[in-house]
């Protein structure tokens, strides 16, 4: 099941909802009906991979109890490569193989919705108990909730043990009205992001336009990425919004993924606003016991060596992170190198103004997008050349095809919106201005729109990932 | 707040500026709205409407000030009551003029190929139960139930649907067995393709009335509740609504290309031979997937058992055919793949005759390529496929003997 569409909204969520506060009474209980509802979600998407998302679970709370963390972030990581990375890596040794007549068979298995997300909680689980950040889960029931919680099994954010099932200790009896207007907020803003803005370039880019026989031309190229970029930067930070609002619903509060990436001047910035909860675990997780070994081994005076080794490692993996593919992994590591040049940068002193440092980042990270998007390196070739203008200009008549696409108000829309400081539903409950009676009518009403605006289905781009 | 100001200003003037522009490169230069453009420019500005909304639900949070601050549960009361008017005008709406034939509300003319809904309302309103009922798709539509009774004496009722697949026979079958003590038909004539037992059983999720929910499986059941909420509330059905409302007020909509009668046979006005041409060059990219089949499917073929096993459970007999092609589909076919279209045939026989000897109930004939139908062209068909009344007699002779067979064979249980 898809958080955004008819089924969610209209017939899961005020069920739940309902229920939820209706026939529970202590934060026990309560812990119980979201465990049995996460397994109902999940289960709904397809019940083949139910007893991956139980079995991992129950692995992972068992081996963290009887402290062999080691073998419980063995036992994630083997279940991650086997579904996720297993057929890449086959392909890739096929290839040598091939040379000596021999091949391996690659696996049938498909990929369990949300694996990468629910194994980075466990992993993220097992080392806080490690290193006495958190304490062990007190039973399994409640683990089981944190793992499955489906506001969030399907994209994130990936939260901490503690700070998620922390909560469950306490969840209230009766939702408070200003958390319910919060969750209201950030629904009717996720589905508005996702449904008018994410979806109606999706539509576009889902089509023939995003081909190599589809565009030509360093107009029509800009257009691609650009659109791209709005697409995959909405759909995400809608889908969060949306996470967010419902999981409030319920009395738990996520930790938030965007806050404005494309306002920032620098990589580093960027990544700090940008998928924060998977930026967070990687530097929590790898970058810095990466930083601290290189370090250690290579001395003080190679500081700045340790830096760009572990920028480019963890980068490259959160590349790999995305999906099985070079394309991501060249991705990720380009971003090492932006990171690494923006440390190198910003050793000399010589700080630049926003004026110039943020067209200098968007143009880098819209250059990355590129990389991202393409599924193939002809793709990526033909994308290169048309947008450094080896294709020539475009024709006339393909950007006013363009222009007359849905796509076009919708893209412009995103880029003011992503450009003015507050596209994040976050923003929007500072109340200093006090609450009007016709804002929560307009929020009202954009969910609505943005329901009826959900016929051609588009999942988000984040739960492939 | 200047860059406050700047998105404001940005996101105004652009929606504004875009709907002038797409007015006047678009929406000005159209002669009249045809159903397609009438949808293009509907949905374009519902969308830049719905991103003024978005723009003015910022505006009042950034906003300065406020002389009537409301609490937070007064707020989340506001939200709850909008969305469920709005949800219930859509729905009314919907309901109301009902464009896609989800019910049988007749009101208004149906966008949409409507022949479930429309056929399931006159066999409920049928005082007794045929002897015999047709099963199919459109190329069955013209099957005539008075010729067959004319000619063979069996009361018959043409319940062939448009795009009809195998999930739609189950249905009807489980329509006609609806009610156990009442006497249910003897015979099902159903029109089946190649296609049909090498490609999807499944019927378009678009397709599905809810008045038909009772009869269908559970899996079909899931998928028309789901796929009616999305008509209800979806923006297509929201502009086929206001397009359907605004050709009655304005005056009527082009009539559709079938009708039917009372006893569920179609009628389709006569074509002119451009139409006709037209239609077959448009037919002419999936010849070969038509006549053309590897291997029957699996699970197509258990589908169909099935069928047949209640229906031979409930003594009644299946005459399955196969409705003949427009002789110049079968040479185009041909002359692609000769050898593909041998073997589909071979195949298809193959297997309907262990099907037929398996179950005794059912009497197969091919008749994809039926020369005294398949030679009549532009006399026999609208197009490649849909056969005019008088081939479809041509084919009920045809199947004559077939017909008796079956109807012997259920009156002997």
């Amino acid at each position: 099941m898809n958080l955004i569409s008819h089924e969610f909204l209209l017939l899961f969520l005020p069920f739940t909802f309902a229920a939820y506060y209706w026939f529970t009474k202590t934060p026990r209980q309560k812990t119980f009906f979201l465990l049995v509802v996460s397994y109902l979600f999940y289960s709904l998407a397809g019940l083949k991979f139910v007893p991956v998302l139980f079995g991992l679970s129950l692995a992972t709370y068992a081996l963290a109890k009887w402290n062999k963390f080691g073998w419980g972030v063995l036992i994630n990581l083997a279940a991650l490569i086997l579904f996720k990375y297993w057929n890449f890596g086959v392909e890739n040794l096929n290839l040598i193989f091939s040379a000596f007549g021999a091949k391996m068979n690659l696996l049938n298995f498909g990929l369990p919705l949300g694996l990468s997300f629910f194994i980075f909680k466990h992993i993220g689980y097992l080392l806080d108990v490690q290193q006495k950040r958190c304490a062990p889960a007190a039973d399994f029931w409640t683990f089981a909730a944190f793992s499955a919680y489906f506001p969030q099994i399907s994209a994130g954010p990936i939260s901490g043990y503690k700070d998620t099932a922390g909560q469950f200790d306490a969840l209230p009896n009766k939702l408070s009205g200003e958390r319910l207007y919060a969750g209201l907020i950030f629904l009717s803003m996720g589905m508005a992001k996702k449904s008018l803005i994410a979806n109606s370039i999706g539509l576009l880019l889902a089509g023939k336009f995003n081909s190599i026989e589809g565009f030509s031309g360093f107009f029509p190229a800009w257009y691609l990425v650009i659109a791209y970029t709005a697409q995959l930067y909405f759909d995400f930070s809608g889908y969060t919004d949306m996470a967010l609002g419902v999981s409030m619903l319920f009395g738990v509060s996520l930790p938030p993924n965007f806050n404005n990436p494309y306002l920032a001047t620098d990589p580093a910035g960027f990544w700090n606003r940008w998928h924060i909860s998977l930026s967070t675990w990687f530097r929590n997780y790898l970058f810095n016991p990466l930083s601290r070994g290189f370090l250690k081994s290579w001395g003080s005076p190679k500081r700045e060596q340790a830096q760009y080794a572990a920028n480019l490692i963890t980068m490259s993996l959160i590349g790999l992170w995305h999906g099985a593919g070079w394309g991501y992994i060249l991705w990720g590591a380009y971003h090492g190198l932006l990171l690494n040049f923006h440390a190198w940068w910003k050793r000399l002193n010589r700080p630049l103004p926003v004026y110039i440092g943020r067209p200098i980042l968007l143009f880098s990270v819209v250059l990355g997008w590129a990389l991202f998007m393409s599924p193939n390196f002809a793709y990526l070739n033909h994308l290169f050349l048309q947008l450094f203008g080896f294709g020539g200009l475009g024709s006339l008549d393909a950007l006013k095809a363009l222009s007359l696409e849905s796509a076009t108000p919708a893209l412009i829309f995103g880029l003011a919106l992503a450009f003015s400081g507050f596209s994040e539903a976050a923003a929007l409950t500072d109340e200093s201005n006090g609450r009007r009676v016709w804002q929560m009518a307009l929020w009202g009403a954009l969910a609505i729109l943005s329901l009826l605006f959900l016929q051609k289905n588009i999942q988000f781009l984040y739960v492939q990932f | 707040m200047k860059s406050k100001i700047g998105f404001f200003l940005a996101a105004y003037v652009s929606l504004f500026a875009y709907a002038i522009y797409f007015w006047v490169e678009y929406a000005r230069k159209l002669q009249s709205l045809s159903f397609n453009e009438f949808t293009t420019t509907f949905q374009r500005y519902a969308l830049l409407g719905s991103l003024l909304v978005f723009a003015l639900a910022l505006w009042e949070h950034k906003r300065a000030g406020t002389p009537h601050p409301i609490s937070a549960d007064a707020g989340s009361k506001t939200w709850t009551a909008v969305v469920i008017c709005l949800l219930s005008a859509t729905l009314a709406l919907s309901i109301y003029v009902n464009p896609h034939a989800r019910i049988s509300a007749h009101r208004f003319p149906f966008v949409t190929p409507s022949a479930r809904s429309i056929k399931l309302d006159l066999y409920q309103k049928l005082n007794s139960s045929p002897d015999l009922a047709v099963f199919g798709s459109s190329r069955a539509f013209t099957i005539s139930p008075a010729y067959i009774q004319k000619k063979l004496g069996y009361k018959t009722f043409n319940l062939s649907v448009e795009s009809g697949k195998m999930e739609d026979a189950q249905t009807f079958l489980n329509l006609l067995l609806a009610s156990p003590s009442a006497p249910h038909p003897s015979v099902i004539l159903l029109e089946l393709s190649a296609s049909d037992l090498i490609r999807t059983i499944s019927v378009d999720d678009g397709l599905l009335p809810i008045s038909l929910v009772p009869y269908m499986s559970y899996s079909m059941k899931a998928r028309t509740i789901t796929s009616t909420m999305r008509d209800f509330w979806g923006m297509q059905s929201l502009s086929d609504s206001v397009y359907i409302l605004a050709n009655s007020v304005l005056g009527p909509s082009a009539p559709r290309t079938w009708s039917f009668e009372q006893d569920g046979v179609g009628v389709r006005a006569p074509t002119d031979t451009k139409t006709y041409n037209e239609e077959m060059k448009r037919v002419s990219n999936y010849v070969t997937i038509e006549l053309s089949c590897a291997r029957i499917n699996k699970q197509s073929a258990a589908f169909l058992e099935e069928i047949v096993a209640t229906a031979e459970n409930a003594h009644i007999g299946m005459v399955i055919y196969s409705s003949p092609v427009n002789n110049w589909l079968y040479d185009e076919a041909m002359k692609r793949d000769a050898e593909g279209v041998s073997h589909c045939k071979k195949v298809l026989r193959s297997y309907m005759s262990s099907l037929a000897a398996s179950h005794p109930n059912v009497f197969f004939k091919n008749l994809s390529y039926y020369p005294p139908v398949s030679n009549m062209k532009e006399r026999g068909f609208y197009d490649g496929i849909h056969l005019k009344p008088r081939a479809s007699e041509l084919v009920v002779d045809a199947l004559s003997s077939e017909l008796i067979a079956a109807y012997q064979w259920s009156q002997e249980r």
